[in-house]
């Protein structure tokens, strides 16, 4: 007995509009968020005192920190990124690039660069694949470089951290740029809450478009192709709409790995970097937070809008692609890995708010997005969809996606402004836009491949072509 | 990014009311424009929350946008105006009176006066300075500051400070000493620093009470700006805090002396090696170089190498080495068969730095001694070998 057209239409009303509800309610949230970061800005950004932050470079009070660099085949980078780092203005830091078995140039550059020497440097215990080296070099820098085993980027963080000695320990990726005083920014979390912050990351930007100068961002500028183009929007959306508020709430479930400050007997006691996911950065702040609620610990994990570390974004349709999914499935990895956190009294905020919204709305959502354009299209085919409906559901998915990314563009010009000229803030207003139409649509699909992939156990990071800094950016 | 409870509420309440005049404003659209000229109730809802969305990210960007315009105009207005306004305070300043020009030109520029007004205050001394702190009181600009700083905004707030700082206190009134019971740390820190650029007698002990009551980021800022002082302190001041049993205090006082790095008759520390507290103990050990050395020098290391609290060990075997206490032999052994990786490291460090013997111990250790000592004790003999003028840092 086939169901009744009456039934069929009925049904398939009711999960169109269940679909509308969903992303509504996941639009209203991320709007509220960006509100709540956009006040929490402005009150963080009228504490600054940038004539205290000069004296404060002079004391010989600041915590020492050691900054992580992993490097896997990053040899067209390297050079200009080590020497960038070892460029900081910060009094106490030293710098330890761990070479996780390149397979290309990497370590000859590095020790013809850097002149390199082997070390006896002690190396701490915490397991990781078998070190082959440790050098230093004979130059007056405070440089160590790790040759280990290919053992991916956590592992080369745990063998960073077995060699590091310094309190806080930064993690960098090999292919970003830090800006000048970044890590003075990132570290005064630390001095303010003495104790109490475990881990603390900055805003991660865009720099192709840029210029760039000896391993320093000396023009800001918007990519001029499409693809960075869109990704900025992205990230600006991100980091100052979603992060500032989960942050403020003490929510904060990802310190991205491009850029993250921790406190290393923390890391050392929650046992470091998880090797079994490609979402560490993620795994190792939601499992912090575990460990700290559960023992009822006063902890902090805390995120900072001003440092900025520049950071290569794809170019390519193939490299993003492995990006994203690499993303999604770090994401469902972490959460899965903590499920017995979701809704759980005992841990607070993260169990309440946080870990919810990532399961409901960056877990689920590229599924429940996809499926409701899938239904949409074959509804109205069908005729089992009426036409008010389809236009409700392309209303509040692509309108209210492209008010959420404006939302972003104008959140970056009301605080941080680092876009100086009009023309900037009109290009990202057209990419706001634009990004809504397909692009937004595609990584949908491809972040439900994400989720797949994680579900299956998928392995694996996937190759990221470099251009080096000068390429991407304008040369200077 | 952290915030004080009090900014916390101010934010959530802030969130919280722009939700509900924003819902407001949706209700309100959709229930008095577009629902009685669409059919669909719930495409109205919808088209009405887009549109509210919409109409606030214009009138933002509109401000947005205007707000970057005046300020350009503001910029181009003052590099217009500036040089004369700069030319008359000049004159000014070195004796002529040029008083009812400047009131004239700050009828149509007041910023612009006031601006270049605080800029020569901060460059010129002497007489020039008292003339124009006059002529800021004259314009009334010193009653302007005094309201500016009883503002809720936490910045106005400061720059009131700022530039009242720059006026003699007789001018100013009590304003900077209301500011520094204000409730924000930062609003504190900004007076202290200024107090410190003018200091009046008696504000010294006021400024380092702050820095030993403040958080860690005042002590460390402030530090600095008293490094001049620091004699004038050791006086009278820090012995007072370093004998006063406050544990906090204590602490902080001991932070101080570390950052200034300056050898100051302070005896007062010795006492603080056997302190309950194993953070003092800590910082006593760490500022021992910095103060006189005195006969029970040897015999409080000693017994600061058998501390029950690792850090504290470790320091111990840090100044142990740095003072050449060569009865901490054994001791230094002992620290360095330690199985905590901190203390061996530093052992052998202290071990290398006690010349030939010191380095026949570890030549021994590495052949003898556990995993952790033997790699602890090349470590250190390397570092000697290629670094033999630096010292243990400390």
């Amino acid at each position: 007995m086939s169901p009744s057209p009456e039934l069929v239409h009925g049904l398939s009303e009711a999960f169109e509009w269940s679909m509308i509800f969903y992303v509504s309610a996941s639009n209203a949230i991320y709007f509220f968020l960006m509100v709540l970061g956009f006040f929490a800005l402005r009150s963080h950004r009228a504490r600054q005192n940038a004539e205290a932050r000069a004296v404060l470079l002079n004391s010989p009070l600041l915590p020492e920190v050691s900054i992580i660099m992993p490097a896997y085949n990053e040899a067209l980078t390297i050079a200009q990124s080590v020497r960038s780092m070892l460029d900081l203005q910060y009094p106490h830091y030293d710098v330890i690039v761990v070479n996780d078995g390149s397979k290309d140039d990497t370590m000859r550059i590095l020790i013809e660069e850097f002149h390199l020497c082997k070390s006896t440097r002690r190396i701490g215990t915490a397991p990781t694949q078998p070190i082959r080296s440790v050098y230093r070099s004979r130059d007056p820098i405070r440089l160590t470089v790790v040759d280990k085993e290919n053992g991916g980027k956590a592992d080369a963080l745990n063998a960073g951290l077995n060699v590091a000695r310094s309190p806080l320990v930064a993690a960098v990726d090999s292919d970003s740029l830090l800006e000048e005083d970044a890590l003075l920014h990132v570290v005064e979390p630390f001095i303010e809450n003495p104790g109490k912050v475990l881990a603390t990351g900055g805003i991660v930007r865009v720099v192709n478009g840029c210029t760039v100068e000896r391993g320093r961002v000396t023009r800001i500028a918007t990519p001029g192709r499409v693809l960075p183009l869109f990704q900025t929007i992205e990230y600006l959306r991100a980091f100052l709409g979603g992060r500032v508020a989960f942050s403020f709430l003490n929510s904060l479930l990802l310190i991205s790995g491009a850029f993250g400050v921790f406190d290393r007997e923390a890391v050392l006691e929650a046992g470091g970097f998880a090797t079994s996911t490609v979402g560490e950065d993620m795994e190792l702040v939601v499992r912090m937070h575990r460990i700290c609620r559960a023992k009822k610990l006063p902890y902090l994990i805390v995120f900072v809008p001003e440092p900025v570390c520049w950071t290569e974004v794809p170019e390519s349709w193939k490299v993003l692609h492995r990006q994203r999914n690499r993303w999604q499935r770090g994401t469902v990895e972490s959460l899965m890995a903590h499920d017995r956190m979701l809704l759980h009294p005992k841990y607070g905020g993260p169990g309440w708010f946080a870990l919810p919204y990532f399961v409901i709305f960056e877990m689920l959502g590229p599924a429940v997005e996809m499926a409701g354009y899938l239904f949409t299209v074959a509804g109205i085919i069908f005729g089992v969809v009426s036409t008010k409906i389809a236009v409700l559901f392309f209303v509040v998915s692509v309108l209210f996606g492209v008010l959420l990314s404006m939302s972003a563009v104008v959140l970056e010009e009301f605080t941080m402004r680092r876009y100086p000229s009009v023309f900037d803030l009109l290009r990202l207003l057209a990419a706001a836009v634009l990004e809504n139409f397909g692009y937004r649509q595609l990584l949908t699909f491809w972040r439900l491949e994400g989720v797949w992939d994680g579900l299956r156990g998928k392995r694996g990071w996937g190759a990221m072509e470099r251009r080096g800094f000068e390429q991407n950016a304008q040369v200077a | 990014m952290t915030l004080e409870r009090a900014d916390r509420i101010v934010v959530l309440s802030k969130t919280l009311a722009f939700g509900m005049a924003y819902v407001l404003a949706i209700v309100s659209f959709h229930r008095f424009y577009l629902l009685p000229r669409l059919s669909s109730r719930e495409l109205s809802l919808a088209m009405s929350v887009a549109f509210v969305q919409c109409a606030t990210i214009t009138v933002l960007l509109l401000f947005s946008f205007s707000r970057k315009m005046a300020r350009q105009y503001r910029e181009s207005r003052a590099s217009r105006v500036s040089p004369a306004i700069r030319e008359f305070l000049g004159r000014h300043a070195s004796g002529a009176d040029h008083l009812q020009d400047i009131r004239d030109i700050r009828v149509a520029y007041p910023a612009e006066v006031e601006q270049c007004l605080v800029e020569f205050l901060r460059m010129v001394r002497g007489e020039g300075r008292e003339r124009l702190a006059r002529l800021v009181c004259d314009l009334g600009l010193v009653r302007q500051w005094q309201r500016r700083f009883h503002s809720r905004n936490l910045a106005r707030r400061k720059k009131a400070v700022a530039d009242l700082a720059l006026v003699p206190r007789e001018f100013a009134g009590d304003i900077l000493q209301q500011a520094m019971s204000d409730p924000d740390e930062s609003v504190r820190l900004h007076t202290a620093r200024h107090m410190v650029s003018n200091l009046q007698p008696g504000e010294l002990a006021q400024v380092f009470a702050l820095v030993v009551n403040g958080s860690l980021v005042t002590r460390m800022v402030l530090a600095e700006d008293l490094r001049p002082y620091a004699l004038e302190l050791a006086q009278q001041v820090i012995p007072a805090v370093l004998q006063g049993g406050e544990t906090h205090s204590t602490r902080a006082a001991l932070d101080v002396l570390r950052a200034w790095g300056k050898f100051l008759p302070l005896p007062q520390v010795y006492p603080l090696l056997r302190h309950p507290d194993a953070g003092v103990r800590a910082a006593a050990l760490l500022v021992l170089p910095l103060v006189p050395r005195l006969p029970e020098l040897e015999a409080e290391v000693l017994h600061a190498l058998t501390d029950p609290v690792e850090p504290v060990r470790a320091m111990a075997v840090r100044i142990a080495a740095k003072f050449g206490v060569s009865n901490a032999v054994p001791e230094l052994v002992r620290s360095l068969r330690d199985p905590d990786a901190q203390i061996a490291v530093a052992a052998a460090q202290a071990l290398a730095q006690l010349g030939p013997v010191g380095c026949r111990i570890l030549e021994r250790e590495m052949i003898t001694g556990s995993l952790l000592a033997a790699s602890a004790a090349l470590e250190a003999l390397q570092h000697l070998q290629t670094a033999p003028a630096q010292t243990v840092a400390v």
